[in-house]
């Protein structure tokens, strides 16, 4: 391979900065050479804020700041993370803004409220 | 007044609108994502910026997306349909809310979505679907996980494990149910290609020099872990082709896992094109001849969700949907169409029966089916176990839809896309054939939509009250 793409904490620090720097430190993030990212934004989670980058899926971006668990199963009440990424298989069922929207099919934009209905 | 319509921005029917839109065709081409390029030449995000060379697969797509863009055709990005009707009329929504597109022509380029195999905690979150891990890597620059499995069959199990080794990830093993005697039955075909040959047994060398372990005749039989995946365990598949005793369990963070390609035949379904159950070429298929026609006048089959030939056969396909088209609407003579269509049929033929050779490898594996555990859930939904679906057999149901309405299987959100498949295999194990139990009726809404989106604005005040009947 020509190009180096390194999926190491010390790149994600220096390319995004110190803000949000220790989540992006344990994040999967891929980074290279040839892609060039945006500024990251800050949307919110259940409350919380969580960095984002502006454009990718907002499924995406819970999974890189380490949620895998995004709801529960109505009948059995067992954990659900996505699963075909593709807005087929609505396991990614989030909700954005107060309305119910498959998170792999919703692009981040900064500020954005998303809510994921978890147990306490 | 548009002439044809195109569902599904992939290589097919990017192509396909590409094609017609150049040879004078009023051409709209509706898609879901935000960008054209379908699963396998997903775009990046629109914010992220490209700086080099992203390899092949990167370049075809690219070409395919500035070809259309060249071309005078219409792209309605971000619209999801939901309802097709004859004659034609599609209905989508979007963010800005529900619209309508009619023609006389339509193509249909939805491509497949993936076979699964249900096992016992497939649902743990940080298992995901082989084409997941490809979005994940390709367009959103995501490691599925830390130490990644990656599991099933086919082609892409090489093309995912690659991918994650490249973007300086771990991959614990490879568990593949075919074997390598499978694979070399199938090279005569493959070397219709040897381009693609050669990149495959490339990838393979790449995956042995980076000591990634590859288990053949092997399947993942259970994930463990709550919240978030521990490790998975595997078994040896038997002369029977069914999984023995779990012999060992490896520790991951995530499992990618597919069983290879079903076709998307819920608009063709919706249309009542004729359907044929094909295994070898992902399952169920609506009928069409060389030129991509189906038996519906007016409607047209490119890629692979009118039976799995591949990226590059699907291209192909939309190029000679788009000509049929210009026929059969008397933009072009009989002549003109054989002048055009020639040289891409021979390309066709070729990348075909690579393709074919290809699908084969990813076709259904009854027998790893039917030893699905009694407990563990088939119908993710709707949280249906296969002990349900047995019961319901037992009680007389003898087809899905009659299985459906006793069971709930395919009746969730993702409308039996994710469960079909093995729902009609687990009833045709007790008594029939998958022609025989059929598929679920495909039915409006296609995908999950709100009411108040369809209604719009209105005051109560606008609504007409008839007067009182005299009595």
């Amino acid at each position: 391979m020509s190009r180096e793409i390194r999926p190491t904490s010390d790149v994600a620090c220096c390319l995004i900065g110190g803000h949000g720097a220790a989540a992006l430190a344990m994040s999967q993030r891929i980074f290279d050479a040839a892609i060039l990212r945006p500024e990251q934004v800050t949307i919110s989670v259940n409350g919380a804020p969580v960095a984002a980058m502006p454009g990718e899926s907002v499924a995406s971006a819970l999974l890189a700041a380490g949620f895998t668990t995004f709801r529960y199963s109505p009948r059995g009440a067992t954990p659900r993370g996505p699963f075909c990424l593709m807005g087929v298989c609505q396991e990614c069922m989030v909700t954005i803004e107060g309305r119910r929207a498959v998170a792999c099919q919703e692009s981040v934009r900064a500020g954005m409220i998303v809510d994921l209905d978890l147990p306490q | 007044m548009t002439n044809v319509l195109v569902i599904g921005g992939g290589p097919a029917g990017m192509a396909a609108a590409s094609t017609a839109a150049q040879h004078g065709l009023a051409t709209t081409l509706i898609d879901e994502q935000a960008i054209p390029g379908g699963q396998v030449y997903r775009a990046l995000p629109a914010s992220y910026r490209i700086q080099g060379d992203l390899g092949a697969d990167h370049r075809t797509g690219q070409a395919l997306r500035e070809e259309l863009v060249r071309s005078a055709a219409t792209v309605a990005m971000g619209h999801r349909v939901w309802n097709a009707r004859s004659g034609f009329r599609v209905d989508t929504i979007a963010a800005d809310g529900p619209q309508s597109w009619t023609a006389p022509a339509l193509i249909v380029a939805t491509g497949t979505t993936e076979r699964q195999l249900p096992f016992p905690g497939w649902t743990t979150p940080g298992v995901i679907g082989l084409a997941a891990a490809t979005i994940l890597i390709k367009s959103q620059r995501l490691l599925p996980g830390r130490r990644v499995v990656v599991a099933g069959v086919g082609p892409l199990l090489a093309a995912v494990a690659i991918a994650i080794v490249k973007a300086g990830g771990e991959v614990a093993a490879i568990v593949d149910a075919a074997r390598p005697s499978e694979w070399l039955a199938k090279l005569p075909r493959l070397a219709a290609r040897p381009d693609l040959l050669l990149r495959g047994a490339h990838w393979v060398a790449q995956l042995h020099r980076a000591g990634v372990c590859h288990l053949g005749g092997h399947v993942v039989t259970r994930a463990l872990g709550g919240d978030r995946l521990d490790a998975i365990e595997i078994a040896a598949l038997g002369a029977d082709g069914r999984p023995q005793q779990s012999t060992h369990s490896i520790a991951c963070d995530a499992l990618t896992v597919g069983f290879g390609l079903v076709p998307n035949t819920d608009i063709t379904r919706l249309l009542r094109a004729r359907h044929v159950y094909a295994a070898q070429r992902g399952g169920w298929i609506a009928e069409r001849e060389a030129d991509m026609r189906s038996s519906v006048p007016g409607l047209y089959l490119a890629g692979d969700g009118g039976g799995i030939s591949g990226a590059v056969a699907a291209e192909l396909q939309g190029r000679l949907a788009a000509f049929a088209v210009l026929r059969d609407l008397d933009r072009f003579s009989t002549i003109a169409h054989a002048g055009a269509t020639a040289m891409l049929r021979q390309h066709h033929a070729r990348a075909a029966r690579f393709g074919g050779a290809m699908a084969e490898l990813m076709a259904i594996r009854p027998a790893l089916h039917r030893a699905t555990p009694a407990d563990c859930i088939v119908c993710r939904c709707e949280d249906v176990p296969r002990s349900e679906i047995d019961a319901a057999i037992d009680a007389g149901a003898r087809d899905v839809n009659q299985l459906k309405a006793w069971t709930r299987a395919g009746m969730g959100p993702c409308q039996g896309k994710m469960c079909g498949d093995a729902v009609a295999e687990l009833v045709a194990a007790r008594g029939g054939t998958r022609s025989t139990v059929g598929a679920f009726t495909a039915r409006a809404p296609l995908r999950p939509l709100p009411t108040s989106a369809l209604i719009g604005q209105f005051d109560y005040g606008d609504i007409p009250i008839p007067k009182p009947a005299p009595l």
